[in-house]
């Protein structure tokens, strides 16, 4: 769920702007450096954009009640193509989303890409990070990846609506961010456990069948696991 | 479905009326503008009648109701929870109470005119940004944004993800569909299937980096054919010294 416009009072929605756009800068910096060694990136960007924002449109399937939602795709872009990058992609679809979806808005844009770029990148590079640090397999770092990202996206954006809700100031800021906590834990918690479970069953099928592309976004090394799977399915 | 939402807006976008022949730039500024006296200026009034004038438009260009309704009913349903509950929930002064199945309703003042506040201003800045992707098609867009100064890095991967969405899209419903066929998701309300649903999902998704990823590298060519060296071709705007 992204913050919709009017739901955030000006002065916060500048804020957010200004925090995030620090981060954006960053990942710009990132992609124009790349391009002038690699000049395919950014049409590889476009095309892996293009590919995390469809992945974020997908049902999942919700078990028990037979429903389905979507997953915020952010954590699987920052495994796949950095951090700082997947903010870049992120900032894309939330435009993109906010002008042709009315899902989101432009007041709230910076909000929403903090949230959801800056923190679910980080959080799920960095949980991965660990994960493949601490020794844990490539299924399992990207399901905890997914998992506490996507925890992160939901925790951010309800500090962020309990800081800059109108009409939230007479109240004390953390009982508004455990309010909204409440509302959405309930939807978000097993959102995240499946979100972890996609991304994680996404990474290990990609190591599976094409490792070279991970070895050439560099998620894999030549000798990692991704290899030696790909040569038992060869056998 | 939403494929079919995104086409149509693009096709109305592509039409011949006045606010499309409209300079990007202006219609980019303007919207901007309203958006920000909404969110940022107290009162009614306004939303109000930035929506009026928003809806004007909408008639003037004789939008299809589908369209207008499946983009605005979802965040207006939205702002009325949030409508009912700040009647309901602040602290404020009591305007007036409802008895209703042995439990009392009380309506407060303040929560009353802000839920108001917040309701308007939701419906008026998504009917701003309905009319803006409306009447502009996604190229005149990426030329404005970088007249505006956007990086043009970030325009670039939009223009290419709004290109490769729908291609994506296609193919991803194809497999989808082959998947479905090969009973890929079964009743998911029982674990069996349930596990077997999220296995395809996870299968789907990484088929659709995987075709994304390579066909990166025959975009990439035919770009290059075409005289790319890593930047999109030029300013549709002259400079303005």
């Amino acid at each position: 769920m992204h913050i919709q416009d009017g739901f955030l009072v000006g002065k916060w929605a500048v804020a957010w702007y200004g925090a995030a756009s620090v981060f954006i800068a960053k990942g710009v910096y990132d992609i124009t450096w790349r391009t002038q060694k690699v000049m395919a990136y950014k049409p590889l960007l476009g095309l892996v954009s293009a590919a995390v924002f469809f992945i974020s449109l997908l049902p999942i399937p919700v078990p028990v009640t037979g429903t389905s939602s979507h997953p915020a795709g952010t954590p699987v872009a920052a495994i796949l193509v950095g951090p700082f990058v997947s903010m870049v992609l992120a900032v894309v679809a939330l435009l993109l989303q906010a002008l042709f979806f009315a899902h989101g808005g432009l007041s709230t844009l910076g909000a929403n890409v903090f949230s959801m770029g800056v923190v679910g990148s980080l959080t799920g590079f960095g949980v991965f990070w660990l994960g493949r640090k601490a020794g844990l397999s490539l299924g399992i770092a990207a399901f905890l990846a997914g998992v506490l990202g996507d925890l992160a996206v939901y925790l951010s954006t309800s500090f962020q609506l309990a800081l800059g809700m109108p009409g939230i100031h007479d109240q004390s800021v953390l009982k508004a961010f455990l309010t909204f906590l409440a509302l959405f834990m309930p939807t978000q918690l097993p959102l995240a456990l499946l979100e972890g479970l996609v991304t994680g069953g996404m990474v290990k099928y990609i190591a599976k069948v094409r490792p070279d592309i991970l070895i050439k976004l560099g998620v894999l090394r030549e000798t990692d696991e991704g290899e030696s799977q790909n040569a038992e399915n060869q056998k | 479905m939403v494929k079919e939402s995104y086409l149509m807006v693009d096709a109305l976008a592509q039409r011949d009326n006045t606010f499309t022949r409209m300079d990007a730039r202006v219609k980019v500024l303007l919207s901007v503008l309203a958006l920000a006296a909404v969110v940022g200026l107290p009162g009614f009034k306004l939303p109000l009648f930035i929506f009026a004038l928003t809806s004007a438009l909408i008639l003037a260009i004789r939008v299809p109701f589908k369209i207008v309704a499946g983009r605005m009913l979802p965040p207006v349903f939205l702002g009325i929870v949030v409508f009912l509950f700040m009647a309901l929930f602040h602290q404020g002064s009591q305007v007036f109470s409802l008895e209703m199945l042995g439990l009392e309703l009380k309506i407060y003042g303040e929560g009353l005119i802000l839920g108001t506040t917040v309701l308007l201003r939701i419906i008026s800045s998504v009917s701003i940004l309905l009319c803006l992707s409306l009447t502009t098609p996604v190229h005149e867009l990426g030329y404005a944004l970088i007249w505006f100064h956007i990086p043009r890095v970030i325009v670039e991967i939009l223009l290419l993800t709004y290109r490769y969405l729908f291609v994506l899209w296609d193919e991803g419903m194809r497999i989808r569909q082959a998947q479905a066929m090969r009973l890929g998701y079964p009743d998911w309300r029982n674990p069996a299937g349930w596990k077997k649903a999220v296995n395809s999902t996870s299968t789907l998704m990484a088929m659709v980096f995987i075709r994304a990823y390579d066909r990166a590298e025959n975009t990439f060519s035919a770009m290059q054919i075409r005289g790319y060296n890593g930047d999109i071709a030029g300013q549709r705007y002259k400079k303005t010294a």
